[in-house]
């Protein structure tokens, strides 16, 4: 299937909540508000065959708290790219790992390193961060690793 | 992990006695029966995507070189392919090339040192010895073209960095003939052997339901007959250039997907002669190019699937945010529908089925909650025993008693 | 502790029990130490034998950086091993951090955080990433000529 195929497709089914960018042929960008997540997801699993959860990327913008899922379809070289927004300073954006458990490591690793909340993400406790970890979130743009290190008591260089 | 009356939770990990990272898992039991697994990493996690914000694009694949050991070709390549689509270039044929050889030699001897490991897993310590044996030439051809065992620092955006020196090709191709006799030989001693077959066969199931629900990828989802890889979906490289196939196997048992890998084997051999008889010539790279604004997705078929990078430039020389998803990601999370219901003595093979970057055998046996389970005689033992050797011995249509003769 | 007696050092050297522990590195040096043991290289001719246990063990292989959540198994391991006992440190990054040394969750190299348990700890260092299985097998001879 076409990327640009597919933005048409997608544009007709959900009109202004889905904006598509086809970068390629086989690269397919979708920007969605949190809760249009669901539905989207839904109709990709309906009327692309192969479709599989591939991982996410979670990154602090200026805007919010970005959640990028990223959907490669088997025997194609397209790759959909689902981009999700939720606002700080409290990001919450809705569990994937409900419709697919593939999601599942994933949405536990980001809200380690970034602290977005996956709401009714079956087991959300930490996957990479070791359980004395303290509070503080790695990926965001605020962290410094002299500053943590000076925090928790540990000379800056070892 | 919490237990339940009646539930023995066994920790294996974080060090154990073979030879591969720490990671510790939590597998709960009943009687001998795994009902859920649980997994830590917090042991190996160093935070490379964050390291990776404070490297240029020149130094990035060689810090990615050091993710996994094993797969240092795949990652430093795949990012490569993530720049390339972000900046919607081709490059050089002969880089082309050269990146197809150093990779599938990569295979080559990933997957001979997980048929050994496999081997091993399974108390067949000949077979360890033997694919490692062999695995041994394969890193000395590595080494001949790039200058090192596995780390071969060669690929950069646009090409690849130096050229591999083709006096070496006849000695490679030498090489490759043997590896080749010995790959034949081992597929045939795994093919044949009785006592392997009432091992693996039916062990560690993956549905191909299953494969599409935890996004399973690599040999592990084509041993399960899920037609899947990055090779010929997207062919990156000369891949779209060479004349290979996919294999797949139907059962997404522990033995397919030893099946699945020593064909691959046979498979990547032929591609490295294509590519050594047909080597183009002409530039390496395209030299320093300038990192725009914006995004890009590249993938990678690793020996162990597919692998995926997202890279996001702000247009300065250091990435605003590299994302790495490496097939084991993935795969290992797919214990959790692989495992259950499984003895936990299949359950080492089962784990290292879908060759994690890291795999286990019981070390530590903690053992919390309450226990209803009736406590077994030596007698009782013995009998489960006799049992368990009756049923493997009628489904191979073999008497009861082995006369020894 | 038993104190480290000549004869037991003597006994030490002609068949030295090591102890591989990964902390956290990139698998590669684990890779490299375990092909020690096959038939190119084949320590076990010289005695030196891949055990399952620190318990077991005269010399710790250790390879990475050590991760946060390693630090405390690592020297727990150590202590377990009984004396005499030393360790080699297998690769950049366990002699040096190499290319993890600005990471949030390492805490640090191998050698200082033996060094907060053991002060006498004995040690020798392999650099090289990975080091070639060759130069593995002299580091533990060197080392087991300076105890």
């Amino acid at each position: 299937m076409d990327a640009e195929v597919l933005s048409r497709q997608l544009t007709e089914t959900f009109g202004d909540d889905a904006s598509c960018v086809a970068r390629s042929v086989k690269r397919l960008y979708v920007a969605l508000k949190p809760d249009g997540l669901y539905p989207v997801f839904d109709w990709l699993q309906e009327n692309v065959p192969g479709l599989r959860f591939g991982t996410s990327t979670a990154m602090d913008l200026r805007e919010g708290v970005g959640v990028w899922h990223h959907l490669p379809v088997n025997k194609t070289p397209l790759v959909i790219t689902l981009k999700v927004v939720a606002p700080k300073p409290d990001p919450r954006i809705p569990s994937l790992a409900v419709k697919v458990p593939a999601a599942a490591w994933i949405e536990r690793e980001m809200t380690d390193l970034v602290g977005v909340v996956f709401d009714g993400h079956p087991e959300p406790h930490r996957l990479v961060k070791a359980e004395a970890f303290p509070d503080t979130f790695p990926l965001r743009r605020d962290f410094d690793v002299a500053k943590f290190k000076e925090e928790i008591g540990e000379s800056p260089e070892f | 992990m919490k237990a339940p009356s009646s539930r023995r939770v066994v920790q294996i990990g974080p060090f154990h006695p073979l030879l591969e990272e720490p990671v510790g898992f939590a597998l709960a039991v009943e009687g001998e029966t795994v009902v859920d697994v649980d997994a830590r990493m917090d042991y190996i996690h160093k935070g490379i995507e964050i390291l990776a914000q404070q490297r240029t694009y020149d130094m990035l694949p060689i810090l990615l070189e050091r993710i996994c050991g094993i797969c240092s070709v795949t990652h430093s390549v795949c990012f490569c392919n993530a720049a390339e689509d972000l900046l919607g270039i081709d490059i050089p044929p002969r880089a082309n090339y050269i990146r197809t050889i150093i990779g599938e030699l990569e295979r080559v001897h990933s997957h001979l040192l997980w048929v050994g490991l496999a081997g091993h897993f399974i108390g067949y310590n000949t077979v360890f010895m033997w694919a490692w044996k062999y695995r041994e030439p394969v890193c000395d051809v590595f080494e001949m073209l790039t200058g090192h065992r596995q780390n071969s620092a060669l690929p950069m955006v646009g090409g690849v960095r130096r050229d591999i020196p083709e006096k070496y090709f006849p000695e490679a191709q030498k090489t490759l003939d043997m590896v080749e006799g010995k790959v034949k030989m081992l597929t045939d001693a795994v093919l044949d052997d009785p006592v392997l077959k009432a091992r693996l066969k039916g062990v560690g199931v993956l549905t191909p339901q299953e494969v599409m629900d935890w996004g399973v990828v690599g040999p592990t989802a084509r041993a399960s007959g899920v037609d899947t890889d990055v090779r010929r979906d997207e062919p990156y490289a000369a891949y779209g250039e060479l004349d290979w196939d996919v294999c797949l196997t139907e059962n997404g048992d522990v033995f397919d997907k030893a099946v699945v890998r020593l064909l691959e084997l046979q498979e990547s051999i032929k591609i490295l002669r294509q590519c050594f008889d047909n080597m183009p010539k002409g530039d390496l790279n395209l030299g320093m190019l300038h990192m725009p604004r914006g995004e890009g997705i590249g993938r990678y078929e690793a020996p162990r699937g597919e692998d995926i990078h997202y890279l996001r430039s702000n247009g300065t020389n250091m990435p605003e945010r590299l994302k790495v998803r490496a097939p084991s990601y993935t795969n290992v999370a797919s214990f959790k529908a692989s495992c259950l219901g499984e003895k936990i003595s299949d359950v080492t093979i089962t784990l290292a089925a879908c060759d994690p970057c890291y795999s286990c055998t019981e070390r530590t046996a903690v053992v919390r909650g309450t226990d209803d389970q009736p406590e077994r005689t030596f007698g009782d033992l013995v009998r489960l025993s006799q049992a368990e050797t009756r049923r493997v011995a009628d489904e191979m249509g073999r008497p009861h008693d082995l006369q020894l003769t | 502790m038993a104190a480290s007696t000549p004869f037991l050092v003597r006994a030490l050297k002609k068949s030295p029990w090591v102890f591989h522990v990964g902390t956290s590195g990139c698998n590669n040096c684990d890779i490299e130490i375990a092909d020690c043991l096959t038939p190119r290289f084949d320590v076990e001719r010289f005695g030196i034998k891949l055990v399952g246990s620190p318990r077991h063990a005269d010399v710790m292989l250790i390879s990475g950086p050590v991760s946060r959540a390693c630090k405390e198994p690592l020297q727990q391991a150590w202590l377990e091993m009984p004396e005499p006992r030393a360790a080699v440190m297998v690769g950049s990054c366990a002699c040096s951090m190499g290319a993890y040394r600005d990471a949030y969750s390492v805490a640090g190299p191998p050698d200082k955080v033996l060094k907060e348990v053991d002060p006498d700890a004995k040690y020798i260092y392999v650099p090289g990433c990975p080091p070639k299985p060759e130069t593995i097998v002299m580091g533990v001879v060197k080392l087991l000529g300076a105890l």
